[in-house]
């Protein structure tokens, strides 16, 4: 396996997330994709057939975990019980890593369960950073941490989402999760070259790349996770691949989840793109 | 804490939550004083771009706010809707989302309220009263679903007991299952739901129900009054003699139709797998 990021994380191969739907054919055919990757949150408070079907699985496949409740960018305090429970996870499972969203979620102890842009500024920068320093020592292990897809600015950014998150990635030493749709679908949503935005990224620190399907409403893009991914995303991740060396892939499929076979044949088309690398370094 | 982030985390929550939508969350946040000092418009907050007004770019997230939390209330919930329609389901869950803002950091646990919420409002509406008992039983089929899928013991080893040692067992119930007493006949309407061939919302009437989740599934039976009897003593810790004795006392028994059925209703649990220990007192 590739090891071309600073954390020494393997590439994983091409994965796909572990949704309910898929839980008997995963554990009785062990189709052939290379990992899996859980919503923390839907692991965290289970001892039934979620935690039993994740433990086989885990027997056969390297698994990743990803949030969705961090809120990182949240001014409210740091949940501990969460924090506690996710690393108790994380720990229980033995997951290759594990991170969250560049956003916050709620606050004054309001959750609003979505993924809300951070206003990327000097000021937030620092309470984010340090943040995610607190997670990091408390958990022993980096956090991956996603661009998200966004639909507004604030009339207080004072400068790009990229170089917000790389300056953040540095100062916390965290590592990153690209997710190439919602570099398509920021950029789309607020007039950026989504190419401009991929040569500032600091590959080094890119352990994922994500790749879903949105939904254009010709206006905006709304990062959906309910459709193939088109195909100028599969351009941008071709590139990606080709800068990376190569970097753990997976298929995020949430909204209208189809049947398993073209699931994995959605996670197949990232085949080719890597194989392309494999046959560059042959 | 950065002043100026809980500021807006602050405003932008109060206007994407409200539900007379962004504008009006606007004018509720101008007249809570919690915009920026100079603000006149969301123009102010929020840049508009060549295709989307601010507000319109708020709404993506305002949209979603009730449309994710709706969505899960109606997968849990999916009796409740058809009970009520679509249309009345979605107004009733919008209130509740605006009554109760979540509090809790998974949406997994967003929607546990909801039952205790209607019973607050139901008053003698018959239609909310039956709602009620669906969502009762509803709420249960995803709470056992998180509890610890245990080992059941086998037939066998209740069939070795004699009659005259009963008053000195004690079957131990699985931590996943709950028992219930309905107002409602609600087995025969979820049927339907679950065949797509809803018949009318049937008259109230007494109805009896266990929802239980093992390594196989979760599952819904109907008891009858006297099962439900019997199996309540056992899940409160009484012996089988004790849990018979005050089965069989309860006022409108069918004490002999009991009697008749014992044996085969204690088969048919224990290969459900709900006894997870049988232990002699001695
Ligand atoms: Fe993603």
């Amino acid at each position: 396996m590739d090891v071309s990021n600073r954390f020494g994380l393997p590439d994983l191969g091409v994965g796909v997330g572990l949704r309910v739907p898929h839980f008997q054919h995963v554990v009785e055919r062990k189709p052939a994709v290379d990992w899996f990757e859980i919503i923390s949150e839907n692991f965290m408070d289970t001892e039934g057939r979620p935690m039993r079907v994740l433990e086989q699985v885990r027997r056969d496949y390297p698994v990743v975990m990803h949030g969705v409740a961090m809120s990182i960018g949240s001014t409210d305090p740091l949940d501990w019980d969460y924090l506690k429970r996710l690393k108790a996870l994380a720990d229980r499972i033995d997951v290759a890593w594990m991170g969250d969203h560049v956003c916050w979620t709620g606050v004054g102890s309001h959750n609003g369960h979505d993924l809300y842009p951070v206003p990327y500024t000097e000021a937030s920068l620092r309470h984010v950073v340090e943040r995610i320093k607190t997670i990091q020592d408390f958990l022993g292990r980096p956090l991956v941490m996603e661009n998200p897809s966004t639909y507004l600015t604030f009339s207080s950014d004072e400068m790009p989402e990229i170089e917000w998150i790389g300056r953040m990635a540095e100062d916390a030493d965290c590592a990153l999760l690209l997710d190439v749709n919602n570099v398509y679908v920021t950029c789309r949503n607020h007039g950026l070259d989504p190419m401009a935005y991929l040569e500032q990224v600091p590959w080094d620190r890119v352990v994922q790349n994500h790749l879903a399907g949105h939904t254009d409403n010709g206006t905006h893009c709304v990062d959906t996770h309910d459709d193939h991914v088109c195909d100028a995303v599969w351009a941008l991740y071709g590139w990606v691949q080709q800068r990376t060396g190569g970097v753990a892939t997976l298929i995020e499929w949430d909204g209208d989840l189809p049947e398993w076979d073209l699931l994995q044949a959605e996670a197949d088309k990232a085949r080719p793109y890597r194989e392309q690398l494999e046959a560059r370094d042959a | 804490m950065p002043e100026g982030l809980r500021a807006l985390e602050t405003w932008m929550l109060r206007i994407v939550t409200h539900p007379g939508g962004v504008d009006a969350g606007f004018e509720a946040a101008q007249s809570e004083g919690l915009l920026p000092a100079g603000t006149s418009s969301l123009d102010d907050l929020v840049p508009p771009n060549d295709r989307l007004s601010a507000g319109e770019q708020l709404h993506v997230y305002a949209f979603a706010y009730f449309d994710r939390i709706t969505d899960v209330l109606r997968g849990e919930y999916p009796s409740v809707e058809l009970l009520l329609g679509p249309a009345r389901f979605g107004s009733l869950a919008r209130d509740f989302i605006t009554e109760q803002p979540s509090r809790t950091y998974t949406l997994n646990r967003v929607g546990v309220p909801f039952s205790s919420w209607l019973a607050e409002r139901a008053g003698d509406d018959p239609l909310l009263s039956f709602a009620i008992d669906l969502s009762l039983v509803e709420r249960a089929l995803d709470e056992v679903w998180d509890c610890k899928a245990e080992a059941p013991v086998a037939y066998e080893a209740l069939q070795v007991i004699p009659p005259d040692r009963w008053d000195r067992v004690r079957l131990d119930t699985i931590d996943a299952l709950q028992l219930f007493e309905l107002r409602h006949p609600i087995s025969a309407f979820m049927n339907g739901v679950m065949r797509g061939d809803l018949d009318g919302v049937p008259e109230p009437e007494p109805s009896w129900v266990c929802v239980y989740c093992t390594l196989a599934g979760r599952y819904r039976i109907p008891l009858s009054f006297e099962q439900h009897a019997l199996l309540s003593s056992l899940v409160d810790g009484a012996t089988l003699g004790e849990a018979i004795e005050a089965a069989a006392t309860s006022e409108g028994a069918d004490v002999p139709a009991m009697l008749a059925g014992l044996g085969g209703w204690f088969r048919d649990w224990t290969e459900r797998g709900l006894f997870r220990a049988v232990e002699l007192l001695d």
